[in-house]
């Protein structure tokens, strides 16, 4: 645990020579820090020396930081949604006629396309969804109705 | 000249040659029309969600062409004489 803490300031140290936008105080702890690092294991510098190389083009340590775990708890709550909603990973140029495996998750068990409450989509893509149902029933892809589906023994395609 | 797709399903009962044939008609109309097809897309025998004419299956085939304006309404009347064509979806892209 403590060597895992004392690599990351060994880290910032380094990455300070081509970033000079560092806060002042950082600075300091890292310089300290770093020393300490150096005076217990003085084998591990290649190692730091490899990292920092690879962290050159991000920004500074601080962002760094706090960026990744916005990300992940945004992830999460998506996770979290209903499953009823299901046009949430749907992007908009799959909507298409011909796409009817995509096309199936609007529509109920009766062949009815779900309403925006159900699908969570916005507008523009509620209308593209909607058009291209209404064009695969055209083509017999889709049912129209249950009575379809009784018949046919089976759903969408 | 605009860019269309054209879907057409021919009706289950016939077999390659005569498939191929109704084909070849709607390709002549659009060449006629001095429109070009880029692409095909043979989707072959398909299971319809619903019957057609009392047809459960058909011939899907799907062409993407490019022609003038003009040429569609020539085309889709094509499309409608020919019995052996269940259904047809002609759309700008």
């Amino acid at each position: 645990m403590s060597e895992e803490t004392q690599i990351t300031g060994a880290e910032a140290a380094t990455e300070e020579q081509p970033a000079d936008e560092t806060p002042r105080e950082e600075e300091i702890v890292a310089a300290v820090v770093a020393a300490d690092a150096e005076k217990q294991a003085p084998n591990n510098k290649e190692e730091v020396g490899s990292r920092a190389t690879m962290g050159r083009d991000e920004k500074p340590t601080a962002s760094r930081v706090e960026g990744p775990a916005n990300f992940n708890r945004a992830k999460q709550g998506n996770q979290r949604r209903n499953p009823r909603h299901v046009g949430n990973d749907v992007r908009i140029d799959e909507i298409d006629y011909k796409n009817v495996q995509i096309l199936s998750r609007f529509v109920d068990n009766y062949g009815r396309i779900h309403n925006r409450r159900k699908t969570r989509v916005n507008a523009k893509m509620q209308r593209k969804v909607t058009r291209a149902i209404k064009r695969a029933r055209h083509l017999a892809l889709m049912p129209y109705t249950g009575e379809h589906i009784r018949i046919t023994g089976r759903r969408g395609s | 000249m605009n860019n269309y797709e054209l879907v057409f399903i021919i009706q289950p009962g016939l077999d390659d040659e005569a498939v191929k044939a109704v084909d070849e008609r709607i390709g002549q109309a659009i060449v006629n029309e001095d429109g070009a097809i880029t692409s095909t897309d043979y989707w072959g025998k398909r299971r319809l969600a619903y019957p057609i004419k009392n047809y459960f299956e058909g011939y899907y085939i799907l062409h993407y062409v490019s022609m003038p304006s003009a040429a569609v309404q020539n085309v889709e009347r094509q499309l409608r004489l020919s019995e052996d064509v269940l259904r047809f979806l002609v759309i700008r892209v």
